[in-house]
C-alpha cells in the first residue's frame, strides 16, 4: 500500500462552491470524471484551509466510484518522499495510478535531491495519459528552488487558484456544517462568526464548533455581540487579544468589508477574463476594456479650479483629473 | 463610469454619496477613511465652506488592494445637499456606477429627503440614466436621535422601489459599512454581469 488514505466524507457534494473556487470545483470534477483527457495536470494552489485537500480527496473518492477498476493514489510530498527512501518498489508502484494525486506541494522545495525523481514520475504519467492532481500553497511561478523542467511540467495543464471564500460563501459552509450536525443556532450568530475576519475554511469551522462547545458546556446560548470576543484567537489581526483597542477593531472592520466584496470583484475578473480571451502566448495584446463602452480620455495635468461653473465645463474627465490630483 | 482593464488588471468603481444637506453624506466618508489603513487610502479630499457645509463635494478614494490578480480601486464620491448647488451634483454624479441616499431618519425632515430623491431622480433623467438601472441603497442616519420615523415608516416615505436599505449612526460607525458593502456588492455585481454579458455578444457576433 502505498500513499495516504483518503477521507470518504471529503466529496464533492460536501464541497461548498462559491465564486472563489468554482473553477476548482469544476476542473477537478471534470478531472476525476474523465481523467487524463483534460487539464493535466491540474495544478491547485491557495493559502492553508481552503479546500485544496479536500477537492483532491474529492476527485480521488469520485474517480473510484466511476472507474472502480483505476488505481487511485493519494499521497503528500512528505509521505512519497519517505516511501522512495524506504525501497526502490514505491517508484514503480506509483506510476502504476491512474491517478496520481500529489499534496503539499510546497515542500518539495527543501528536497532538492528528489525532483529529478519527481520529473521522471510526471512525465512517465503525462506519457501514459495517467490524471495528474496536484496542490500546493502558492502558484508555481512563486516556488523557488524548484527545478525550471519541472515547474514547466507542473504548469503546463491547468493552474487554478483558491481564495478566502466571500460572505455568501462563508455563510453556507456553516449552514452546511450545523445541517450536517444536525444543530442550530441562533441566525445572527451565525451570520456574526461568518463575518468575522477569520482566513480560512478550517478556522471559520472551529470558530463554529468553539461557538457550539460554550453553548453545550456552559448550558447557555450565546449572544451575537459575544461573538467576535469568543472567537478573538481565530480573527486575523487580533491575536493580542480582544478587543485590541480601536485599532484592532477598525483593522477588522475594514478586514471583513474586503472579505465581502472580494467574491464579488472575482465575478467581475472571470467576466473579464471571458472577454479578454487573449490568444495564447499573446496576453500582451489584451485588449483594455471599459465597462460604460467608453475610452478613458486624455488627463489634463493641472490643478482642479474650484469655479462651478469652470468645473461644468470640465464634467467630462472630472473622474480621471481628480484621480490624477488627488490620489 | 466604472473601468475594468484587462491589460492593467484593474478595477475602478465610482460611487456617489447623495440627500438632503446635513444628513450625513461627509461623515460616513469620514469613518470609512479613519478605519481604512493608511496604505489602502488616497488623502481624503473636502472641499467644505467655513462652516463644514460641503460645497462642492468630497472624494475618497480606497484601494482594496490586489483581487484575483486586478488592482481594485473604490472612488467614493459625496455630493453638496444644499438645494443651490445642483450643479455640482450634477458634476459629481456623472459616470457614477452606483448612489447610496443617506436620508436623515428625522420625522420633520421627510419633505427634505423626498425633495433630494426627487432632485437625484431629475439630475440622473437629464444625464440619460434612470434610477431603476443603477444601483441604489438607501441609508436612515441618525438613528440615535429622538423624534425620528421608525425604520418602517422611512421604508413606506421613501423606499418606493425595495432597494437594500441600512439603518445608521454615522457619528458612531454603525452602519457605514454595512451601507458600503451592499452597495460595492450590487456595483460589482452589475458589472460582473455586464462584461458576461458582453462576453456573450462579442463571442456570437
Amino acid at each position: 500500500m502505498i500513499g495516504l488514505p483518503v477521507d470518504p466524507r471529503l466529496t464533492f457534494e460536501s464541497f461548498v462552491v462559491g465564486p472563489a473556487n468554482r473553477l476548482a470545483y469544476g476542473a477537478s470534477r471534470a478531472a476525476a470524471e474523465a481523467p487524463g483527457s483534460a487539464y493535466n495536470p491540474l495544478f491547485l494552489h491557495g493559502g492553508a484551509g481552503l479546500g485544496k485537500t479536500h477537492l483532491l480527496m474529492a476527485a480521488a473518492n469520485l474517480c473510484r466510484e466511476i472507474h472502480p477498476e483505476a488505481p487511485v493514489v493519494y499521497t503528500s510530498i512528505d509521505r512519497w518522499v519517505r516511501e522512495l527512501e524506504r525501497g526502490a518498489d514505491a517508484e514503480t508502484a506509483y506510476l502504476e495510478a491512474d491517478i496520481f494525486l500529489l499534496d503539499e506541494l510546497q515542500f518539495l522545495a527543501a528536497r532538492a535531491e528528489v525532483q529529478p525523481r519527481l520529473f521522471q514520475l510526471l512525465d512517465g504519467h503525462l506519457t501514459l495519459g495517467h490524471q495528474v492532481l496536484v496542490a500546493c500553497d502558492r502558484p508555481p511561478v512563486e516556488m523557488d528552488g524548484i527545478d525550471e523542467g519541472l515547474l514547466s511540467r507542473l504548469s503546463g495543464g491547468l493552474v487554478v487558484a483558491i481564495t478566502r471564500p466571500g460572505l455568501e460563501t462563508r455563510r453556507a459552509i456553516l449552514e452546511r456544517k450545523l445541517n450536517a450536525e444536525g444543530v442550530s443556532l441562533d441566525p445572527a450568530v451565525v451570520e456574526e462568526i461568518a463575518r468575522l475576519a477569520i482566513d480560512n475554511v478550517r478556522q471559520l469551522q472551529a470558530g463554529l464548533q468553539k461557538v457550539l462547545a460554550v453553548e453545550r458546556l456552559e448550558s447557555r446560548v450565546v449572544a451575537s455581540p459575544e461573538v467576535a470576543r469568543l472567537l478573538a484567537d481565530l480573527v486575523r489581526g487580533s491575536a493580542a487579544g480582544w478587543p485590541g483597542g480601536p485599532e484592532e477593531g477598525e483593522r477588522g472592520e475594514f478586514a471583513a468589508f474586503l472579505a465581502d466584496v472580494a467574491e464579488a470583484v472575482e465575478e467581475v475578473v472571470a467576466g473579464a477574463q471571458a472577454r479578454a480571451e487573449p490568444p495564447p502566448g499573446d496576453r500582451a495584446q489584451a485588449v483594455a476594456h471599459e465597462a460604460g463602452g467608453r475610452e478613458a480620455k486624455p488627463v489634463p495635468g493641472r490643478r482642479l479650479g474650484l469655479d462651478p461653473e469652470k468645473l461644468v465645463l470640465d464634467w467630462p474627465n472630472l473622474d480621471d483629473r481628480l484621480i490624477e490630483e488627488f490620489a | 463610469m466604472s473601468r475594468v482593464s484587462y491589460s492593467t488588471r484593474e478595477i475602478v468603481c465610482k460611487i456617489v454619496y447623495y440627500g438632503p444637506g446635513r444628513s450625513g453624506k461627509t461623515t460616513n466618508l469620514q469613518y470609512i477613511y479613519s478605519q481604512v489603513p493608511s496604505e489602502r487610502k488616497g488623502e481624503m479630499v473636502s472641499l467644505a465652506t467655513e462652516t463644514d457645509r460641503t460645497l462642492f463635494f468630497d472624494f475618497l478614494p480606497l484601494d482594496l488592494g490586489r483581487i484575483s490578480g486586478f488592482q481594485t480601486r473604490l472612488q467614493l464620491y459625496t455630493v453638496p445637499g444644499q438645494v443651490y448647488y445642483n450643479a455640482t451634483r450634477k458634476l459629481v454624479l456623472q459616470g457614477a456606477d452606483g448612489i447610496v441616499f443617506v436620508a436623515d431618519s428625522q420625522a420633520s425632515l421627510v419633505p427634505e429627503n423626498l425633495a433630494s430623491l426627487r432632485n437625484l431622480h431629475e439630475n440622473l433623467l437629464e444625464q440619460g440614466m434612470d434610477l431603476r438601472d443603477i444601483p441604489l441603497v438607501l441609508q436612515y442616519n441618525k438613528r440615535d436621535l429622538p423624534n425620528i420615523l421608525t425604520v418602517e415608516e422611512l421604508e413606506d416615505e421613501l423606499n418606493f422601489r425595495e432597494v437594500p436599505s441600512h439603518p445608521a449612526t454615522a457619528l458612531r460607525g454603525e452602519g457605514v459599512f454595512d451601507t458600503l458593502r451592499a452597495i460595492s456588492e450590487a456595483v460589482l455585481r452589475r458589472l460582473a454581469q455586464r462584461m458576461g454579458a458582453r462576453a456573450v455578444a462579442e463571442r456570437g457576433s
